[in-house]
C-alpha cells in the first residue's frame, strides 16, 4: 500500500495541499458545495490547509477515482462521491442510502444525516477496512425518471427500456416497475434517447437540465425514487499529513459544508423546475408514491435484508 | 561463444508456443467479446418476443475485462514480431551498429516498464482487489479488473528476453542462415 | 523550477528523446508517463489504473470490432467486386482506371476504413492492371495511396472512434455521417487531378458506360455494401449504439465472406482473426499508455498553456486554424495516426472549439484528414511504404508523383477547416447532428 509514501510529509512547512476531486463542473450543486468546503477548510485552518478542486471530472469518474484511493494511489487526497458508490468496495451501510423510496422527503433526509446514525454510517469505511474516512453528507436532488414518450404513471412504464448504471440495486427497481433496464454509458445517453436506443433514463433534476436532455426526452415524471445521496471521503494518507487542528479544521468545515448543501440544494433543484417548466418540458407529478414503492418491493427487501434493523432506523427518521 | 548460443537456441520451440497459446487466447477473447455485445443487442432487441434472450447488467463490464486482457496479450505478442510502431524515419542515415545499440537500449527499457508494470500491478491489484468488486456483479472482485497489468509487464518481460537474447546474438554470430 | 514545470518537461522531453532513439511509441509514451510521476512524487498505482479504464470504454470497443469486420470483409474477397463496380461507374472516363482506383477506394473504405488495407488490397489488384494499361507505374502507386485515405473519412471509421472517445462527449454517429461529404469532396478532387494527368499524357479509357454493367455490378457488390448500410442506418437509426452495430456488422460480415461470396472457409476465418490480433495489438496498447500520458497532461494543465502560448501568437482565427492544421501536419510526418489522435486532441481540441470557434466534429475531420495526408508523407508514412512496396516503385518515385495529389488533398483540407457545413450539412440533414456538451 501506498501509506508509506507519505510519512515525512507532515514535518513540512508551508500549507498542506489536498486534492479534491469533483465529477462535475464548478457552477453544479455539488460543485457549489465544493466551492464552499475549500472556502471554509481555508479559512478554519487559517491557511495552513490548501484544498486544490479538480472539477468537471478532470481526474475520471468516481469510480475511476475511488479506485485510485481505494487502491492507495497518493494523486487525490479527498472525493465528492454519490453514498452509493462506496457499495462496489464493501460497504452495506451506505447501500441503504440508495434503496428506493426510503426517503419520503427532504427533511426526512436532513434528520438522517444530521443524525448521530450519520456519523455511524461516514464512519463505515474505516470499519470495513477501506483507507478512506467520511467527511460530510449532502444531497443533489430526488433522481426522477425521463422519458421520450410522454407517460401519466407508474402502468405506462411497461416494456419501456430504461438506461440505469449496471447495479443491481437500480436494475431490480427497474424490473420491478415492468420496465427492462439498458445498459449505456453516460457518454452516449444523449444520442440513445434520440435515436431511441432507449426510451427513458434516470437523473437529478439538475442534470437532466444540464446535459440536455430535455431535447430528447422530454417528458419528467417526478417519482423521486431515490435521493442523491452524496458525501465526501479523505484517504487516511491524507489524513494522516494532518496535525490535529487541520483535522478539526477539515471536520468543522464539513460540519458548515453539509448545512451549505442543505440550504442551496432545494432553492436550485426548484430553480430548475421552474425553468424546466418554462421551457415547455412536460413535468408529471406523482402525488402518491405508495404503488412505486409497492412496486419496488422486492429489490427493497432483497437488498436491505441483511441489514434490515439499520435500515428501519433510517425509515423511522422521517 | 556459437557455442553458448546454441545451447539457448534450444528454448526457441518453447517461445513458439508460448507465442501461439497466447496467441489463441487472444482470438477467444475477441470472439467472446463479439459475442457478448451481440447478445446483449438481441436481448435488448427481441427479449420482449424470446422469453430466454436477456440484455443482462454484467455484459459491458464482462466485454471491457476481456478487452483489456485481449489488448495487453496482444501487444507482447507485437513485441515478438517486432511490429510495434517506432520512428524508423532517420535509419538510413544511421550506422548498423548504432541501429543495434539503439535497439537494445529500447528493449531494455520496455523490459524496465514490463518489471514496472509487474511489480507495482501486482501490488495494486492485490490491494485494490481485496476491497473492491465489480458493479454489476457483487460478487466477482475487481482484481480481475486490473489484473490484465501485471500480465502484461510479465508477458512483456518474457517476450523481451527473447527480444534482447536475439539482438545479442546478432552481435556475434553473424548472418546465420 | 517548481514541480509542475519540472513534470512537464519531464513528460514531453523524456517522450520525445524515446521517440527519436527508436523506442516503440506505445511504451516511449508508458515510460514518459511514469517518469512524470515519479517527478511529481505520484504513486505508480495510477499507471496500472489508468492502462485499464483507458482501454475500459465501451464506445472504444468499436474499434476492434470495426478492424475485424474490415479484415473479414477484406479476406472474403470483396475487392475484386468493389473493383469491378466502380468500373462499371467510372471506367468511360478518361484515365479510366485511375478514377476506378478512386471510386472503388470510396467503397472500400466504408467497409474497412483502414488506409493500409486499402493500399495492399486494392493496390495489389489495381496497379498491375493500370501498368498493363500502359499508366505509369509512379502514377499508378500515387493515385492508390492518396485515394486509400478516403476510407478514414467514409463511415464507419474506426479511426474516427477514436477521435469521438479522446475527445469526450462527442457522438459517434455525428461524426460517422459528417465524414460523407469531406471524403466525397477528397475523390473528387482526385479524380479531377487524375483526369487532368491522364489527358496530358493520354491514358485510356475503359469501355462505354452500360447502365446493365451497373446493376448487375451492384447486385454482386449488395452484400458487401450492405454491412455498410447496417452500421450507419443502425447507428443513425438507433437500433443500437456504434459499439453494438460493430459487433452486429463483424457477424454479418462473417456470413456473407463464408456463405454467400464463399470468399472464406471456417479455416480462413480462424487464420484472419490472427491479421486482427496483429492490427489490435499495435493499437489497444497505444490507447491504454496514451490514457495515462493524457492524464498527466490534463493534470498538469498542458493544454491549458498550449493554449495561452498559441494565442498568445496571434488572436486571428484564420491564422489559428491554418497553424493548427500545420502542427498536425508537422506531427503526421513524423509519427502514425493512432498516437497523433490520442496525444494532439486533448491538447489541440480546446483551442480548436475555444478561440477557433470550430465543432468538434468539423475538428474531428480535420484531425483525420491531416493524419491521412501524414501517411502518404515521408519520413513517416506507413500507406507511402505500403504503396511503393506494393506498386514495386521506389518511395522517392512515388512521392513525386504524388506531389500534384498533396496539393489536391490540402486544397480539400483548408476547404473543411473554412467551410464548416461540408462536415455538418449531412449531419444535419439527416436529423442525425448532435451538439457536442462537454
Ligand atoms: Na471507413
Ligand atoms: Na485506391
Amino acid at each position: 500500500n501506498g501509506s508509506n509514501e507519505s510519512t515525512g510529509a507532515a514535518k513540512q512547512s508551508g500549507p498542506v495541499k489536498l486534492v479534491y476531486a469533483e465529477v462535475n463542473p464548478l457552477d453544479s450543486i455539488v460543485g457549489m458545495t465544493a466551492q464552499y468546503f475549500k472556502e471554509q477548510v481555508e479559512r478554519l485552518s487559517n491557511g495552513s490547509v490548501i484544498i486544490d478542486i479538480q472539477a468537471a471530472g478532470v481526474l475520471g469518474s468516481e469510480n475511476d477515482v475511488l479506485d485510485s484511493m481505494v487502491g492507495g494511489g497518493t494523486s487525490v487526497d479527498i472525493s465528492r462521491i454519490s453514498a452509493f458508490a462506496l457499495t462496489s468496495y464493501g460497504a452495506q451501510k451506505s447501500k441503504l442510502l440508495s434503496i428506493p423510496f426510503t426517503f419520503e422527503s427532504r427533511e426526512h433526509f436532513w434528520n438522517f444525516a444530521n443524525s448521530d446514525l450519520a456519523s455511524e454510517f461516514l464512519n463505515e469505511p474505516q470499519e470495513i477496512g477501506l483507507p478512506l474516512r467520511g467527511i460530510f453528507y449532502g444531497e443533489e436532488g430526488f433522481r426522477h425518471f425521463f422519458t421520450v414518450k410522454p407517460v401519466k404513471g407508474i402502468a405506462d412504464f411497461k416494456g419501456l427500456k430504461i438506461r440505469v448504471s449496471n447495479d443491481p440495486v437500480m436494475n431490480g427497481m427497474v424490473q420491478g416497475l415492468g420496465a427492462s433496464p439498458t445498459v449505456v454509458s453516460f457518454g452516449e445517453l444523449y444520442s440513445a434517447l434520440q435515436t431511441g436506443v432507449v426510451d427513458g433514463a434516470e437523473q437529478p433534476i439538475a442534470n437532466y437540465r444540464s446535459n440536455a436532455f430535455p431535447e430528447v426526452a422530454n417528458t419528467l415524471i417526478l417519482d423521486g425514487h431515490t435521493l442523491g445521496a452524496i458525501q465526501a471521503v479523505i484517504t487516511d494518507t491524507a489524513w494522516n499529513k494532518l496535525n490535529d487542528e487541520q483535522r478539526a479544521a477539515i471536520m468543522e468545515a464539513g460540519r458548515l459544508t453539509q448545512a451549505y448543501n442543505a440550504q442551496i440544494s432545494e432553492a436550485k433543484e426548484n430553480e430548475v423546475l421552474d425553468l424546466l417548466k418554462a421551457e415547455g418540458c412536460n413535468v408529471v407529478e406523482v402525488t402518491d408514491k405508495s404503488a412505486w414503492a409497492k412496486a419496488c418491493e422486492k429489490v427493497i427487501t432483497e437488498q436491505t435484508k441483511s441489514n434490515a434493523a439499520l435500515y428501519q432506523k433510517i425509515k423511522d427518521l422521517k | 561463444m556459437p557455442k553458448f548460443f546454441e545451447t539457448m537456441d534450444k528454448i526457441r520451440p518453447a517461445y513458439d508456443w508460448a507465442y501461439k497459446i497466447v496467441l489463441f487466447i487472444c482470438k477467444l477473447l475477441l470472439i467472446a467479446d463479439i459475442l457478448i455485445t451481440s447478445y446483449a443487442v438481441a436481448g435488448r432487441l427481441l427479449g420482449q418476443y424470446i422469453p430466454f434472450l436477456t440484455d443482462p447488467a454484467w455484459t459491458e463490464e464482462v466485454v471491457l475485462t476481456c478487452m483489456s486482457y485481449m489488448a495487453v496479450l496482444s501487444a507482447a505478442l507485437s513485441i515478438r514480431r517486432g511490429a510495434h510502431i517506432r520512428m524508423t524515419a532517420f535509419d538510413r542515415y544511421i550506422p548498423k551498429t548504432a541501429l543495434a545499440v539503439l535497439d537494445i537500449i529500447a528493449d531494455i527499457a520496455v523490459l524496465a516498464l514490463g518489471l514496472i508494470m509487474l511489480i507495482v500491478g501486482w501490488r495494486y491489484t492485490s490491494t485494490l482487489g481485496s476491497r473492491g468488486f465489480y458493479v454489476s456483479l457483487p460478487w466477482l472482485s475487481r482484481f480481475w479488473m486490473y489484473l490484465p497489468v501485471p500480465v502484461a509487464g510479465l508477458a512483456m518481460i518474457v517476450f523481451e528476453l527473447e527480444a534482447i537474447y536475439n539482438h545479442i546474438k546478432a552481435f556475434f554470430v553473424k548472418e546465420e542462415k | 523550477m517548481d514541480t509542475q514545470s519540472l513534470a512537464i518537461l519531464v513528460l514531453l522531453g523524456s517522450f520525445f528523446v524515446m521517440i527519436f532513439l527508436r523506442f516503440p511509441i506505445a511504451y516511449a509514451v508508458g515510460l514518459s508517463s511514469v517518469f512524470c510521476m515519479l517527478v511529481q512524487g505520484n504513486s505508480l498505482n495510477d499507471v496500472c489504473r489508468l492502462m485499464v479504464k483507458g482501454i475500459s470504454s465501451f464506445s472504444l470497443m468499436a474499434v476492434p470490432f470495426f478492424i475485424t469486420m474490415g479484415v473479414l470483409m477484406g479476406s472474403g474477397g470483396i475487392s475484386d467486386k468493389l473493383i469491378a463496380l466502380a468500373n462499371s461507374c467510372v471506367g468511360w472516363m478518361r484515365g479510366g482506371l485511375a478514377q476506378v482506383n478512386v471510386v472503388a477506394s470510396y467503397f472500400f473504405g466504408g467497409i474497412s476504413g483502414s488506409a493500409s488495407a486499402d493500399t495492399a488490397s486494392l493496390g495489389s489488384i489495381l496497379i498491375p492492371m493500370m501498368v498493363d494499361e500502359g499508366y505509369d507505374a509512379d502514377f499508378s502507386t500515387a493515385v492508390t495511396i492518396t485515394s486509400s485515405c478516403e476510407g478514414l473519412l467514409v463511415p464507419p471509421s474506426h479511426n474516427m472512434v477514436i477521435y469521438a472517445t479522446t475527445a469526450g462527449g462527442i457522438s459517434v454517429g455525428s461524426l460517422f455521417l459528417a465524414g460523407y461529404l469531406p471524403a466525397a469532396l477528397l475523390a473528387a478532387s482526385l479524380m479531377i487531378g487524375s483526369y487532368i494527368i491522364s489527358v496530358k499524357r493520354g491514358y485510356p479509357k475503359g469501355e462505354k458506360f452500360s447502365l446493365k454493367k451497373f446493376i448487375i455490378q451492384l447486385g454482386k457488390s449488395i452484400w458487401a455494401l450492405a454491412a455498410v448500410i447496417i452500421v450507419v442506418v443502425g447507428v443513425v437509426g438507433g437500433l443500437f449504439t456504434a459499439t453494438e452495430s460493430a459487433a452486429i456488422a463483424v457477424i454479418y460480415s462473417l456470413i456473407v465472406s463464408v456463405f454467400i461470396y464463399k470468399g472464406l472457409n471456417w479455416k480462413g476465418v480462424w487464420k484472419a482473426l490472427e491479421e486482427c490480433i496483429n492490427t489490435l495489438s499495435i493499437v489497444l496498447i497505444l490507447i491504454a499508455t496514451s490514457s495515462v500520458f493524457g492524464y498527466c497532461l490534463t493534470t498538469l494543465h498542458v493544454p491549458d498553456m498550449a493554449a495561452a502560448a498559441i494565442t498568445s501568437l496571434t488572436s486571428n482565427k484564420i491564422v489559428l486554424i491554418l497553424l493548427l492544421n500545420l502542427i498536425l501536419l508537422v506531427l503526421g510526418c513524423i509519427m502514425d495516426m493512432a498516437p497523433i489522435i490520442l496525444i494532439a486532441t486533448p491538447i489541440l481540441l480546446p483551442i480548436a472549439t475555444g478561440i477557433c470557434g470550430l465543432d468538434p466534429i468539423q475538428f474531428g475531420i480535420m484531425v483525420v484528414l491531416n493524419c491521412g495526408i501524414g501517411l502518404l508523407t515521408p519520413p513517416v508514412g506507413a500507406v507511402l511504404f505500403i504503396g511503393s512496396a506494393v506498386g514495386k516503385t521506389p518511395m522517392e518515385k512515388v512521392v513525386k508523383a504524388t506531389l500534384p495529389f498533396y496539393g489536391c488533398m490540402i486544397l480539400c483540407l483548408l476547404l473543411v477547416s473554412f467551410i464548416p457545413q461540408i462536415s455538418l450539412i449531412i449531419p444535419k440533414l439527416l436529423g442525425g447532428y448532435i451538439p457536442t456538451n462537454f
